[in-house]
């Protein structure tokens, strides 16, 4: 299968909907959710996150409310929606056949 | 969408605005804290964090362009966009000035127009039920012009018509108004049938209007005077009713004042009522016609049958009806077809688009400077329709100020023209051409459109495919965009046109700074002008008499006048030294050699001509060098004479005394002009200045009757000129009460009036050649800024390798002075072409310096343009252009 452009995006959308189905978080805790989660190696940066999380919001696959956060602040908490789940289940399949394919063909051995 | 729904959707985006931000400032704070927890200093905590963040504003922006999913509104202007708009137009002051100059002009130029034809096209009589009141016309198809000798018709209309009521007439005369105090001024006074008073539904301010029972035969004078004129000749005085004026020879009461709108028929501000009485076709008095149509009928039924009247009159009046044609149009119909309205608007938009473009250069050139930021945006996830809504945005600030600049101009002009014209009894009172919605709505649109033009051309360049390839490249510093042909074109077409213009410009410049300073010389203070008119007698047309009785009383008038003890002098010609000579060629006969045509300093070898009076030269102060002056002898005699200036003298060279000369007709076809025999020569008076000094005159000898036209007298005074006007205008009244006076004025004010024609004359071509020589150096400066911007990593780097800054220079002044020399040579070849075509004796010789000059300039401003950049470029630190930041 051919790469998409929008490969980062998409992979970018994967992880935040994979991050919320740990639990809600706000946009601050998603972030760090990922950081911790992937060993320090993705740093997703916050031009690329709250953009995600709208477009994320305007397709139905996750919602807001407000809350107050670890340090009695008032957030924005987002949760992943039935939608969401769907997709994320998706999305994961989908990122496995990918990832399994570029390995198999990175694992290769040369003739 | 409902209004409703729309406030509730105004309501959504401010509450999501406002959630976002709070969203943005948790995420900041909880940042620090995080910063603050790995062992940080608050400050630098809170450094990191903004930095790491990146601008609040800038982010909110980008997740809106999530938030909001439908494609249109990615072009939706933010509030930031304007914001960012009028930064842009501050940052980059040169753009701003040079571009919103341009657009301001020709916008000014697309909104006065416009404003002009609007009110043109479909004018609206500010009257009750206004656009029933209707004109008629007996036209002549044979001779292509209305019939104005039209009362026999009239009174059987009148009769006749059933669909039209209150007909009426007026015929607009010139009198005298004399009032008591002695003051005579000129006024047009409107006789007009006293149903127009009705017709109009005006009421009058004081007193009565004119009725019916006025026009009777036998009846007393009345007259009803308008508000303006009440103001200026009555002090506003209640009590004027019943107080007796005098309009030139005939005494009458005034029976009414109007109020200030009242100004029918056209722009009169005096009404005395129209008596007429059966006469035979085509013949009487010249009258227009009106009336309004009657409740429920349209212009076409009336016009219907108006026709049909005027074919019975054609059966019963063969020979004086056949080619004339009753009809019957809106009383304020408009004068110009809508297609030649249409067509100039359209000629302007030529001219906007043109500005537009070079405008759209300079915007390039800023959008090149600003492409990393546009490339940074799109990474940020701005779509291209966003980033090109930004760009026309900015655009639209800068072609909303120039809109603004433009209407504020064309509206100063106007005001102008109405300040000094509207008066004018040719201005009918139904034109308004103070600032009108529609113009305002129009201009908008215009800036919208020149906006489209100016931004979205570089936006499209700039936006395109190869944001990814700039992406790639934004870290080693340099722009991908470049000047395209078209824009090298258009720029190399501009330093040609200012080639062109230019030489003509420093001319223009140099002839009328000469004029102005040769006048100043001048000490016009001293005399006092006019033009002396009389009423013609009751019976119209011509009126023999009237050279004999004009002479007469200007003989009268020039006594009484020379009996003044502040008078030096009375005299007078038949044009105003400085104004309107006509020119003509002479020839010179030299022994028994043909005559032989005589070189002058004005073009095509011609001479100024005019007639005086025999004391005009004493009058004037200017002594007669060579021969004598004129006597009353010379006048009529058959024995022709002439005098000639000391310039044209040089010109005949020898002593021209006793030499003979004559006008020469075009072609050399007709009938030569008879000889004139050179009696003396007089001093230059230094009013008619040319590139060699003054103009070449001669002088013919006249009296008031030989001239064809009334004269323009001259009145030399001791001290100020203008103080003698009211004594003037008493005498005046005293000779006799028809004898009018026009245009008196000093002959300061002539000249100036004649200075400032050439002034405004030397403007309009001087400002569009200064504007189109700023364009190319703009344009100019403009393609060397983004050659430098694409170029800095490079010179940069050489510059670090020890490149010589000079060879760089060269490299970078490449494209430009390849430019600017097309355009100098173009700009000359051009000037010769015309030459060519224009005169037919093509010498360089005269042209040579000036077209140097010209070419010069343009280098230099050309080369000037560029150095800015240049310099910019010398002085990148190779550090910086290694390290890629700018």
């Amino acid at each position: 299968m051919p790469l998409k452009g929008d490969l980062v995006t998409g992979t970018l959308d994967l992880l935040v909907l994979k991050a919320l189905q740990l639990g809600e978080a706000h946009g601050w805790g998603i972030m760090e959710r990922i950081r911790a989660t992937s060993g320090d190696q993705l740093q997703v940066n916050q031009g690329s996150l709250y953009p995600s999380l709208y477009r994320l919001k305007r397709q139905g696959l996750i919602v807001n409310h407000w809350g107050v956060s670890e340090n009695n602040r008032r957030a924005r908490y987002y949760t992943l929606t039935a939608k969401g789940r769907e997709r994320l289940g998706a999305e994961r399949q989908e990122w496995e056949r990918l990832s399994g394919a570029v390995n198999r063909v990175l694992a290769t051995r040369s003739v | 969408m409902s209004l409703l729904s729309r406030f509730r959707e105004f309501l959504d985006a401010r509450r999501e605005h406002d959630a976002v931000a709070e969203e943005m400032q948790f995420h900041i704070q909880r940042e620090i804290q995080h910063n603050v927890d790995a062992g940080m200093s608050p400050a630098d905590a809170r450094r990191k964090a903004m930095r790491d963040f990146g601008g609040v504003e800038r982010f909110r922006e980008s997740a809106r362009d999530e938030r909001t999913g439908a494609r249109l509104a990615e072009l939706r202007a933010s509030w930031l966009d304007w914001k960012l708009g009028w930064r842009m137009l501050l940052r980059y002051p040169g753009v701003s000035i040079i571009g919103g100059m341009t657009l301001a002009a020709a916008m000014a130029l697309g909104a006065g127009f416009f404003e002009f034809t609007w009110e043109m096209r479909d004018p609206r009589l500010p009257l009750e039920e206004g656009e029933r009141i209707v004109r008629l016309e007996n036209f002549d198809v044979a001779a292509s012009q209305v019939e104005r000798l039209s009362v026999h018709d009239f009174l059987i209309w009148r009769d006749q018509l059933e669909s039209i009521e209150q007909l009426g007439a007026y015929r607009p005369i010139e009198r005298n108004l004399i009032t008591a105090d002695g003051r005579s001024e000129p006024v047009e006074v409107a006789e007009i049938s006293p149903v127009a008073f009705p017709l109009t539904r005006v009421p009058p301010l004081l007193g009565r209007p004119l009725v019916e029972a006025d026009a009777a035969p036998g009846a007393d004078n009345v007259v009803v005077i308008g508000y303006e004129l009440w103001q200026s000749r009555f002090n506003t005085d209640s009590s004027v009713i019943g107080r007796t004026v005098q309009l030139s020879r005939v005494p009458a009461t005034v029976v009414g004042v109007m109020p200030e709108q009242f100004l029918f028929p056209i722009n009169h501000q005096i009404w005395t009522p129209l008596r007429l009485a059966g006469t035979l076709p085509r013949t009487g008095l010249p009258i227009r016609m009106f009336g309004r149509l009657r409740e429920g009928v349209s212009l076409e039924a009336a016009q219907a049958e108006l026709a049909s009247i005027g074919a019975r009159m054609t059966s019963a009046n063969p020979a004086t009806h056949e080619h004339l044609r009753p009809r019957v149009l809106a009383y304020a119909a408009p004068t110009e077809p809508l297609s030649l309205m249409v067509m100039t608007n359209l000629s302007i938009w030529v001219v906007l688009l043109i500005a537009g473009t070079n405008v759209a250069t300079l915007m390039f050139a800023r959008t090149a400077l600003r492409e990393s930021e546009i490339v940074v945006r799109n990474a940020l996830g701005a779509s291209r329709l966003r980033v090109m809504g930004q760009l026309f945005v900015e655009s639209l600030v800068l072609s909303l100020v120039a809109a603004a600049v433009g209407v504020a101009l064309a509206m100063g002009f106007l005001q102008y023209a109405r300040a000094n014209f509207a008066s004018d009894v040719d201005w009918p009172f139904w034109w308004d051409i103070s600032l009108s919605l529609p113009t305002v709505i129009y201009t908008g649109l215009i800036a919208v459109g020149t906006a489209a033009i100016v931004g979205l051309l570089p936006a499209i360049r700039a936006t395109g495919p190869r944001v990814q390839t700039a992406l790639r490249s934004i870290g080693g510093g340099g722009t991908q965009m470049q000047i395209g042909r078209v824009w090298s074109a258009l720029i190399i077409f501009q330093v040609a046109l200012s080639v062109l213009g230019l030489p003509i410009a420093i001319a223009m410049t140099g002839e009328q700074l000469a004029q102005l300073r040769m006048r100043a010389a001048f000490d016009a203070e001293p005399y006092l002008t006019f033009r002396p008119e009389l009423d013609p007698d009751e019976v119209p047309g011509d009126d023999p008499d009237l050279p004999a009785r004009m002479m007469t009383l200007v003989g009268e008038l020039e006594r009484r006048l020379e009996a003044e003890p502040e008078v030096v002098a009375v005299t007078f010609a038949d044009a105003l030294p400085a104004v309107d000579y006509p020119p003509a060629q002479i020839e010179v006969e030299r022994g028994t050699e043909p005559p032989v045509i005589v070189d002058t300093d004005l073009e095509n070898d011609q001479v100024l001509i005019t007639a005086v009076d025999p004391g005009f030269f004493e009058a004037f102060g200017s002594p007669v060098t060579a021969g004598r002056s004129f006597n009353s002898g010379d006048v009529g005699s058959a024995h022709a004479v002439v005098i000639i200036n000391e310039s044209l003298a040089q010109n005949i060279g020898g002593h021209p005394v006793g030499t003979r000369l004559r006008t020469v007709s075009d072609g050399g076809e007709q009938e030569p002009a008879p000889w004139l025999e050179v009696v003396g020569v007089v001093r230059d008076l230094g009013l008619e200045p040319t590139a060699q000094g003054e103009s070449d005159l001669m002088f013919t000898p006249a009296s008031v009757a030989t001239l064809p036209a009334p004269p323009h007298v001259v009145v030399r005074v001791r001290g100020e000129a203008a103080a003698f006007e009211q004594k003037l205008r008493e005498t005046a009244a005293e000779v006799s009460p028809d004898l009018r006076l026009y245009d008196v004025m000093t002959l300061d004010e002539v000249i100036w009036l004649d200075d400032f024609g050439g002034i405004l004359m030397t403007a309009s071509i001087v400002i569009p050649v200064l504007l189109v020589l700023l364009l190319s150096a703009a344009a100019l400066f403009a393609l060397m800024s983004v050659a430098v911007a694409r170029r800095t990593r490079e010179i940069g780097i050489r510059l670090a390798v020890g490149a010589s800054p000079r060879a760089l220079l060269a490299a970078l002044f490449k494209r430009a002075a390849l430019q600017i020399g097309l355009g100098v040579v173009a700009g000359n070849l051009l000037v010769l072409a015309l030459m060519s075509v224009i005169v037919e004796e093509a010498s360089v010789v005269p042209t040579a310096l000036p077209m140097l000059a010209a070419s010069l300039i343009m280098v230099i401003v050309g080369i000037g343009a560029c150095f800015i950049p240049a310099r910019r470029a010398l002085n990148v630190p190779p550090t910086e252009a290694l390290n890629g930041a700018r």
